[in-house]
């Protein structure tokens, strides 16, 4: 393709973008509002309802909890073909890639716990304060990810052995689903609430949504765990001196 | 049987068979980059074409730009909030931060300033009041993200000087 060519394409699809961005910008509604009413609802019914401080929280996991065991298990399903995408059938040697600074490594260690301790308090008050399943199974996947940052393929891969991290994704999804059933045998219908509401504020409240928060939380940190092994697997697996197979010799 | 039936038809069975076709060839095919081939295809035509058909089946329900894009205009004078002065400085402050990632043309350089560029995103969030995002954008935007991008430019990087080693010998 020659350079005139290629900039009649992009002047082309440029335009075509361009005219979609300010098609949609025009039905924007104005900055702080928008058209339908059930935000508005929801910050009204939420807090008494269901007794949790976080709307965002009660939304995800109780009034919208069926769209969210889609997402579940759209992670899910992303992190099957991720793994089917990347699956190697030989090995190649990579650089090892160890980190041999002392100050550094102890900086990590540190932060790393600091993050996983964060962590689990998003995950924990999701339904009181900001955060949640999701937000926090990803601060947990960043504390193994600092691991390997700091320290190295070695100490990530002791920490996340691959079968039993596979297994918690399946656990976290699943768990998810059956709870789901158990709202209907205890609340006549699919993921509805069948716990007590609790006290507003504290840990116990919202019925049964800290479970179905701690069911996404597991998954979502497996799957992004599960996600960085395959990459990190087809990238920097040191096979010199090292193989995760065969342990350090 | 109305022609746009029809086409609902067509487009949901050729959406759903692409979408087959992405599957199998992923499972099939043995290198990466065939697979990748495949992938690409089941994330954007298959969904198009599924949502071809949404949109022709439903027009307003659906395809909720087009019924948006009408409705906004039916209100007259759209009302408009007030966006308070960190607001617009946060937003200045991303665009300026994306214009330095663009701008910087060392892949390892481009990778810091983009955890920048990342946290920037974050104040934005706390800033227009979506605490529940800017948490996980914190680990997506200043560790996941950098990662991938340093594991990748340093398994390009020692790729480029293998080479080099054997074109001296």
């Amino acid at each position: 393709m020659t350079r005139q060519i290629r900039l009649g394409v992009f002047t082309v699809a440029g335009c075509g973008l361009a005219a979609f961005l300010l098609w949609g910008l025009a039905g924007l509604p104005g900055f702080g509002h928008y058209h339908w009413p059930y935000g508005n609802v929801l910050n009204q019914v939420a807090p008494n309802e269901r007794h949790t401080s976080n709307v965002v929280g009660a939304v995800v996991f109780d009034y919208r909890g069926f769209d969210t065991l889609g997402e579940e298990f759209i992670l899910f399903s992303a992190v099957v073909g991720v793994s089917l995408l990347l699956r190697k059938d030989r090995e190649e040697a990579a650089p090892a890639d160890r980190v041999r600074s002392d100050p550094i490594m102890a900086t990590g260690a540190v932060a790393a716990a600091l993050l996983f301790v964060l962590g689990l308090w998003v995950v924990a008050f999701g339904y009181v304060t900001p955060g949640g399943g999701f937000q926090g199974g990803v601060v947990l996947a960043g504390a193994f990810l600092l691991v390997y940052l700091t320290g190295g393929y070695r100490e990530y891969h002791a920490l996340t052995p691959h079968s039993p991290v596979e297994m918690a994704e399946a656990i976290g999804a699943g768990a998810f689903a059956i709870l789901g059933f158990a709202g209907i045998a205890y609340a006549g219908s699919y993921l509805g609430n069948f716990l007590g509401i609790g006290d507003a504020g504290s840990l116990y409240s919202g019925g049964s949504i800290p479970l179905l928060n701690w069911a996404t939380a597991v998954e979502v940190c497996a799957a992004m765990i599960l996600l960085f092994s395959e990459f990190l697997k087809t990238y920097v697996i040191p096979t010199d001196d090292w193989r995760p197979e065969l342990g350090p010799r | 049987m109305k022609a746009s039936d029809i086409l609902v038809d067509v487009f949901l069975a050729s959406g759903v068979i692409a979408q087959l076709i992405a599957c199998i060839g992923v499972v099939a095919f043995d290198d990466v980059f065939d697979r990748l081939h495949f992938s690409g295809a089941g994330a954007t035509l298959g969904p198009l074409l599924i949502g071809a058909r949404a949109c022709t089946r439903n027009r307003h329900g659906a395809c909720g730009a087009a019924h948006r894009f009408r409705s906004g205009r039916g209100d007259g004078r759209r009302t408009v909030g007030e966006m308070i002065p960190l607001q617009v400085v946060i937003i200045v402050l991303v665009g300026a931060a994306a214009l330095a990632v663009v701008r910087q043309a060392d892949p390892l350089r481009q990778t810091l300033v983009n955890g920048f560029y990342g946290l920037s995103l974050v104040v934005l969030f706390v800033v227009f009041q979506a605490p529940d995002v800017a948490l996980s954008m914190i680990v997506v935007g200043s560790i996941a993200y950098p990662l991938i991008l340093l594991v990748a430019i340093a398994r390009v990087r020692g790729r480029a000087e293998d080479t080099t080693d054997t074109d001296k010998q």
